[in-house]
């Protein structure tokens, strides 16, 4: 919950209400800021004697990235991008799905919060990277074991806020509905859900994130193809300048999808102005 | 058989208790001993300091709390709250992500009407409490006093016998408060409704009751029962007359000296 709190109040900074100069002066400021850090690095690369193969220029860097785009073939990105992208999309999704109803269930259900939230809690105490290397054993090299550990480190984020959102629905909504003489299935279509989605919204950013990790990290371990398998393979090289470039392309994954699930936040949690 | 209905009083109460136990273990008497009728058409306030269980009471005769002892009859056709009993909070308590209109349908929509059969009733009922033009608004685009005009459509929605107020407009400032004031005053003009109202503000009472259940605390029970017989339709101004003037001050002689 710290974390989706930490997430919501740095949005929250940024939101509108300045003076529309303030608010251009104030996007300009980053631009300008990473322009001056890139011609920074590469000054100081070039200046130094730092080693331009552990430490690459940002010229080198984007040509990295472009050889990368350009070309077609094993060493294109292409593949190992959408590689990267189909687990994170599917494990985002599978957890996505697991943890709503679970977390559903769990808040609605006295009986299967008894049952189902010791074992959740004994999940989350492991940390899942370290299943990691099980999940290779049970499913392979192949794109499973990796979707396997992102549905599972996803599914957290959006458990426990499915939960706490349904939990902590304002006490005098479920009076008027009460006052009402609502059923019980009528209170949690009309008010529990619709009170839990930004809490739930929340946690989607959170998984998001997770899932470009969990990822990663499988790859790493028993990858034979995905961004992470590149970043190895460039590493073992010694083409840091590909590191780089891949770590860009990762970070545009990660921005891409928070900025999704964002813009779809703003349509349906259009009420909530945190 | 027309005359036995209307003398049927709308609430009777009869010697209502309320005792919660708390964490500690020691019981809190909330309520001892209290009775009253509410007769059909009648505006009934129940004023107190706060803690002296009118709240409790009130949510007693809405059912939403039991009570300890005694017993309380609602004749509004199927006690209890529902379709026949329409209740206002000290919040509006509208639901953020649905309109005006939708959220003044919601009575009906629970009810298990469809919303567009319910639309022209809270469209009306838009317009009567003076929201014309906000119905497709959402809450968040309304003030305070707006929300709690809302909120008064959405109670009478369901055209109940008896609407239960619980400190409607103790969150709204001064002068919304009047305002609040006079569009109940004008509601029950209209609509001739029974009305129970719980209430710290004397004045409030004064201006809209026909009888006012003066309650000491704790444990809460009934101090005097006054009958407040200015002039209706009112207006703001009689809260300037020398009549209005007498009725607050007998009340708050009998509020600072419970007995």
């Amino acid at each position: 919950m710290a974390v989706s709190e930490k997430v919501l109040s740095a949005r929250k900074t940024l939101g509108g209400g300045e003076p529309a100069e303030r608010r251009i002066t104030a996007r300009l400021w980053f631009p300008a800021s990473l322009l001056l850090i890139i011609v920074g690095w590469e000054v100081a690369v070039r200046v130094t004697q730092v080693n331009s193969v552990l430490v690459p220029t940002p010229v080198s860097v984007v040509q990295a990235l472009w050889r990368g785009l350009a070309q077609t073939g094993p060493a294109s990105f292409y593949p190992h991008f959408w590689r990267t992208l189909q687990e994170v999309l599917l494990g985002f999704g599978g957890g996505v799905v697991i943890g709503l109803l679970l977390g559903g269930l769990v808040a609605i259900s006295p009986t299967a919060q008894a049952i189902i939230r010791p074992y959740i809690v004994m999940i989350e105490a492991v940390p899942k990277i370290a299943i990691a290397p099980l999940m290779v054993v049970w499913l392979g090299f192949g794109i499973e074991s990796k979707v396997a550990l992102a549905v599972l480190v996803t599914f957290f984020p959006i458990f426990v806020n499915t939960v706490s959102g349904m939990r902590s629905v304002p006490a005098e909504r479920l009076e008027l509905m009460r006052s009402l003489r609502a059923g019980r299935a009528l209170t949690i279509r009309l008010v529990i859900v619709p009170s839990a989605l930004p809490f739930i919204f929340a946690g989607l950013e959170i998984a998001a994130v997770y899932a470009v990790i969990a990822a990663i990290v499988s790859e790493f371990v028993s990858g034979q193809m995905g961004l992470g398998v590149l970043i190895l393979q460039a590493n073992f090289r010694l083409d840091i300048a590909t590191v780089f470039a891949i770590l860009i392309l990762l970070g545009l994954m990660g921005i891409g999808m928070t900025k999704l699930i964002e813009l779809a936040r703003k349509r349906i949690v259009f009420w909530d102005r945190n | 058989m027309a005359d036995l209905v209307t003398r049927t009083p709308v609430v009777s109460a009869r010697g209502l208790s309320k005792v919660y136990s708390t964490r500690t273990g020691t019981p809190v008497v909330a309520l001892t001993d209290v009775s009253f009728d509410v007769a059909e058409g009648e505006f009934v306030s129940i004023l107190g300091p706060s803690g002296c269980g009118k709240s409790t009471l009130l949510r007693i005769v809405a059912g939403l709390t039991g009570e300890t002892e005694g017993t309380v009859d609602v004749n509004a056709a199927g006690a209890g709250p529902g379709t026949d009993v329409g209740l206002m909070f000290q919040q509006a308590v509208l639901l953020p992500w649905r309109t005006v209109e939708q959220n003044v349908a919601l009575p009906g929509i629970v009810a298990g009407r469809r919303f567009r059969d319910v639309r022209p009733r809270a469209r009306s009922l838009i317009e009567m409490v003076g929201l014309d033009g906000f119905a497709e608004k959402y809450p968040g685009e309304l003030s305070g006093g707006m929300q709690q005009r809302a909120a008064l459509a959405r109670s009478l929605l369901q055209d109940p016998r008896l609407l239960l107020l619980d400190e409607p407009f103790g969150a709204l400032d001064a002068m919304t408060r009047d305002q609040m004031n006079l569009e109940v005053e004008r509601v029950r003009q209209q609509t001739g409704k029974t009305i129970l109202l719980v209430t710290h503000s004397i004045a409030e009472a004064v201006f809209l009751s026909d009888r006012i259940i003066v309650m000491t605390g704790r444990p809460g029970t009934i101090r005097e029962i006054v009958d407040v017989t200015l002039a209706r339709p009112r207006e703001l101004e009689v809260t300037g007359s020398a009549d209005f003037g007498a009725y607050t001050n007998q009340i708050r002689k009998l509020l600072d000296r419970p007995e």
